[in-house]
């Protein structure tokens, strides 16, 4: 499921980027989003951190302004009423992981524990699954 | 202790992990005291633990209340500790939703008012009707979290295992601790809240509906232990995650995710390797990705490797058959879209071509290297008999190759800056195709195999003609032995669908060709590859002689 995403959006990329002879960066970005949608698109939406990459994504790509405007707002009252009574229960090591872990802003403790779990999970198959695709062209 | 741990023991790690903790903790208590029962020893051996060590064990007994709860209580108990194990199996990201049900089982937990002994030791508890016995243990130990806990013992980690586990293996509820003085903790929510050092005989409240699993000396209202049954599953998550970072195991409950985030010790690789920000992350595998696309193409572009493979047996092609492979693994791939970018690519070129020729009548064009024309002149004899070879390469597999034949004269003129132009424009387009994963290899394969008349690739350095006018030369005469290296290769290629070949199959030289092809072609040739190897005598090291991938017509 995730590598046949990857490898599809690695496809597309191929196709779209080159014909424009896109810098390197551009296309490493490229791959690093294909990546990412497609570690969203294996998790599904059941967890939160995939629905807020697909958002994002969404977002980035069409209805910017409504997800905008959308973040904002949620984000702004979600930071207030979540942000002060949780960061003191971890300290900076919270924040960072909130940071990090895609849709942590808006999440309690647990929530963004357990979000990370899967996220790690997830993330750990993609690496694999980037290696090996690195270690068979590189061969 | 594991006959107590039989029912709760999940198939997952985690659950394991997390309950030999409290095992090994009881047993250390157990060393510590003088056991005093043999059998579910643990829990009676907690028994026997000092007052303090035995307020880490849960549930507190309402006197008056066990026996009338003890039923139903089990009945409830044994209900919850079924459907908590089912979600505990699928850990670590089953059960996390029946955390929040936590709460509701701790005060499910609290309103029974009889303990949840370990079967085995229940009679024994029962029995045993020590002073303590007021301490009743549920299956597992579950040692409250140290937060006040003057308990040295517990970890904090296993505390909220267990205490997460208390309330699903709670156990039919022999209550003895009725009669018990010793209440490990609180008793319920109208209970005064008690102050830390506290003793917990003396505690002992008899609510009628709620018994709070308090520990000895921590407040029992609601807002506490809503945050203590928090804090009891944050830290549960907490070592879930350490499970997963590597490294993180050794370290204590908070610096060992501090370590996985900041990646500064040995799990500085993993943790480098995770992208840590959507936007602005660093993929590392995706870098070492990038690294290797480039590698690859670099491998491409270098002549000297280039001449080398088209000599070599197909073991020369091992970068791109493993990308083959991998892409023949997944044939849901859709390579069509290859195709399209081969033709626009290939157009393009054409259109340079023409430009630059000025003759593109002839649907064949072969566009090489000025100083292949000598080649391409043999070449074009050649190619007649490169046909031969095309069956064999394309087993079953199309490649993607347009075969561009250019007049060999416009090769002496045109020259280096057409070339160059083109070069430069198509070098960054079909580089990638050739570092790509799926099409260009295959692409790249082929031409090597398929004789550098028709499809030449010359990548880098290709400055001298010499070198690679005797591979074409070599490639010429031995047909049978490209034949198994074109087979391999051919083996190797993707079955890459040309739906796009139709605007430059115009372009490519029709019949003898594919006449020629299937001559000898029992295969499908479905596909034209062309490639057109421009190698443009420039100076060394800027030179790169590219080859544009065509496409080879289907036959």
């Amino acid at each position: 499921m995730l590598a046949l995403h990857f490898l599809r959006a690695l496809v597309r990329i191929n196709q779209t980027s080159d014909p424009s002879r896109c810098i390197v960066a551009q296309r490493s970005r490229r791959i690093k989003l294909a990546a990412y949608a497609s570690i969203a698109l294996a998790a599904g939406r059941r967890r939160a951190w995939s629905r807020a990459v697909l958002c994002s994504l969404h977002g980035r790509r069409a209805c910017r302004v409504r997800a905008l405007s959308r973040r904002r707002v949620s984000s702004g009252k979600k930071a207030k009423g979540v942000h002060p009574t949780e960061q003191r229960e971890g300290g900076g090591q919270v924040g960072e992981l909130r940071r990090l872990v895609p849709g942590g802003r808006s999440m309690e403790l647990c929530t963004l524990l357990e979000e990370a779990g899967s996220y790690i999970q997830c993330l750990t198959a993609q690496v694999q699954l980037m290696n090996m695709i690195a270690d068979s062209m590189s061969k | 202790m594991d006959p107590l741990r039989g029912p709760t023991d999940g198939s997952g790690n985690s659950r394991e992990m997390a309950e030999e903790l409290p095992f090994q903790e009881i047993q250390c208590l157990m060393a510590e005291n003088e056991p005093t029962s043999q059998n579910g020893s643990s829990f009676t051996a907690l028994l026997g633990l000092p007052a303090n060590q035995a307020m880490e064990l849960l549930h507190e007994v309402e006197a008056g209340h066990s026996p009338v709860i003890s039923s139903p209580a089990a009945a409830e108990i044994w209900r919850l500790q079924d459907r908590d194990q089912k979600p505990l199996d699928g850990f670590p990201f089953g059960c996390f939703p029946t955390f929040p049900s936590n709460p509701d089982l701790v005060e499910r937990a609290a309103r029974f008012s009889v303990f949840a002994a370990a079967e085995d030791s229940s009679p024994q508890t029962t029995s045993s009707g020590r002073s303590n016995s007021g301490v009743y243990l549920a299956k597992g130990v579950k040692p409250e979290p140290a937060d006040s806990d003057s308990n040295p013992n517990s970890s904090a980690g296993s505390k909220p295992q267990q205490q997460r586990r208390q309330p699903k293996r709670k156990e039919p509820e022999k209550s003895k601790a009725k009669g018990s003085t010793k209440k490990t903790k609180s008793s319920s929510e109208g209970g005064v809240p008690k102050s830390a050092e506290e003793s917990n005989d003396g505690e002992k409240e008899k609510l009628p509906y709620v018994h709070v699993r308090a520990r000895r000396g921590q407040a029992t209202d609601s807002h506490s232990l809503a945050e203590r049954a928090r804090r009891e599953k944050i830290n549960a998550r907490m070592k879930l995650l350490q499970e997963l970072v590597p490294g993180c195991n050794k370290e204590k409950n908070g610096s060992g995710d501090e370590l996985a985030r900041s990646g500064t010790l040995p799990n500085r690789r993993w943790a480098a390797n995770l992208d840590k920000s959507l936007p602005n992350g660093r993929w590392g595998s995706s870098r070492s990705f990038i690294e290797s696309m480039h590698l690859t193409k670099l491998l491409v572009l270098r002549r000297p490797n280039h001449s080398r493979c088209w000599t070599k047996s197909s073991t020369t092609y091992s970068p791109y058959s493993d990308k083959l492979r991998l892409a023949a693994v997944n044939p849901r791939i859709d390579f069509s879209g290859i195709d399209s970018f081969l033709a626009a690519v290939s157009t393009r070129c054409l259109v340079l071509r023409e430009t630059l020729l000025g003759n593109l009548g002839r649907s064949k064009i072969v566009i090489r290297g000025g100083r292949m024309q000598e080649a391409n002149a043999g070449g074009a004899a050649g190619m007649e008999q490169q046909p031969p070879m095309w069956p064999d390469a394309h087993r079953q597999q199309q490649i993607w190759l347009a075969d561009l034949l250019p007049p060999p004269q416009s090769y002496s003129s045109s020259p280096p800056p057409l070339w160059g132009r083109d070069d430069a424009e198509h070098h960054g387009g079909l580089l990638p195709p050739g570092g790509s994963l799926f099409g260009y290899d295959s692409v790249v394969n082929p031409d090597a195999y398929n004789k550098p008349n028709r499809n030449r690739r010359h990548y880098g350095n290709h400055n001298d003609s010499s070198a690679r006018e005797p591979i074409e030369a070599g490639d010429l005469r031995p047909h049978s032995e490209r034949r198994p290296a074109n087979v391999e290769s051919g083996g190797r290629q993707l079955p890459v669908h040309n739906g796009a070949d139709d605007d430059l199959t115009k372009h490519l030289h029709p019949a003898s060709f594919y006449q020629g092809l299937r001559s000898r072609n029992q295969f499908l040739a479905r596909q034209v590859v062309v490639l057109i190897p421009v190698s443009v005598p420039r100076t060394g090291s800027s030179q790169f002689p590219f080859c544009v991938p065509g496409f080879l017509a289907i036959q």
